[in-house]
């Protein structure tokens, strides 16, 4: 079994991979990224929708274009970035995996912003 | 010399060294959680405190259905406590369920791919017979390589020829191998929560069928708060 360091390791060179590979081929020049199962299903643009895109966006801090793409995954990634940098942290110098302990009221209220986020996107695209 | 013990985030004691051997014989205190002595501010492992100090032997089991289900505080427990009440099994992994989701919901599911890894080695701790891991591997396996051809096609100039054909074919093995190891995952944790830490653990088929991960983590959740109010002594 590897250990939560390794883990860990694997976890950031996997996002700094995925970084520069979103830094080099733009999602909207290269068709080859994955599609999101719920909108191949149905149409519909889920919550994370656009967030590839987004991403991409910030990594040339286009913030503006980044929040047009995806608001909630915008907003919300300095605050997974923070909580992933504390477990990176944790991992390196305990070799444990210490899961984020969010307040339950602060993830009830992104859950149901990231939803209405979804709602409000679908039903009046215009306002992003 | 009195000690405190943490746990993830909560923090226990102080303890008396012979009260610390009591408890990692009874297996209320693990020899993985942390220690440190009054005064000092490093952390250690318990087994480095503990060291070759020989410990009693271990009280008795509870009775099955009474591991959980009891509200006698382990790290409260008066001179002369008996009954264990944490278990030898590593605890399954805590990231609340709400924030599994929330994750789950900003990624387009990706990160719940990552999650059943993370589920199904926990398994394979607790049941090393479990196949679920292998399975996801087969169907995330199948869903990468689709990537991976999607990745060649779109290089070649030749975008949106992945979506047809055999890809088809590897979309639908990969969600039946999810299934597949979703069920088998299903079997591991009822087994181990009606048989190693009894407290009678029934999985809903349909719910394994539609919410698998994000269903178990509710479980997981449910159980880790559970333990942590029996440690703590709070009735929660």
């Amino acid at each position: 079994m590897i250990s939560a360091r390794a883990a860990m390791h694997g976890l950031a060179a996997a996002g700094l991979a995925g970084a520069a590979l979103l830094d080099r081929f733009s999602p909207q020049e290269y068709s080859f990224y994955p599609r999101c199962p719920f909108y191949a299903l149905t149409g519909h643009l889920c919550p994370g929708c656009g967030a590839t895109r987004a991403i991409a966006e910030l990594l040339h801090g286009h913030v503006a274009a980044a929040l047009h793409f995806n608001a909630a995954v915008t907003l919300l990634l300095p605050v997974l970035l923070w909580y992933f940098a504390k477990m990176y942290w944790t991992a390196v110098r305990e070799d444990r995996i210490e899961w984020p302990q969010i307040p339950e009221p602060s993830w009830r209220i992104a859950l149901a912003c990231v939803l209405l986020f979804a709602v409000v996107r679908e039903i009046a695209p215009a306002i992003f | 010399m009195n000690y405190f013990i943490k746990r993830e985030l909560n923090e226990y004691g102080p303890y008396s060294l012979a009260d610390l051997q009591k408890y990692v014989a009874s297996g209320n205190i693990l020899l993985t959680d942390l220690c440190r002595s009054e005064g000092l501010t490093d952390w250690v492992p318990v087994s480095q405190v503990i060291g070759n100090i020989p410990v009693p032997a271990a009280a008795p089991q509870p009775a099955p259905g009474s591991v959980y289900g009891g509200s006698a505080p382990a790290y409260a427990a008066p001179a002369g406590y008996a009954a264990p009440v944490v278990s030898q099994y590593p605890p399954p992994p805590s990231l609340h369920w709400g924030i599994l989701v929330l994750l789950g919901v900003l990624t387009c599911g990706l990160f719940g791919w990552v999650w059943a890894f993370v589920q199904a080695a926990w398994v394979r701790k607790v049941d090393p017979e479990s196949k679920a891991l292998l399975y996801y591997g087969i169907s995330v396996g199948l869903l990468v390589l689709m990537f991976g051809a999607g990745f060649a096609e779109g290089m070649a100039g030749r975008p949106g020829a992945a979506n047809g054909g055999i890809f088809l074919i590897c979309r639908i093995a990969g969600g039946i191998m999810w299934l597949v190891a979703a069920f088998n995952m299903r079997s591991s944790i009822e087994d181990h929560y009606y048989s190693k830490e009894p407290i009678g653990l029934s999985l809903n088929g349909v719910m394994t069928f539609f919410f698998s991960i994000y269903y178990f983590q509710y479980h997981f959740t449910r159980i880790n708060e559970m333990k942590q109010r029996q440690l703590t002594g709070y009735p929660g």
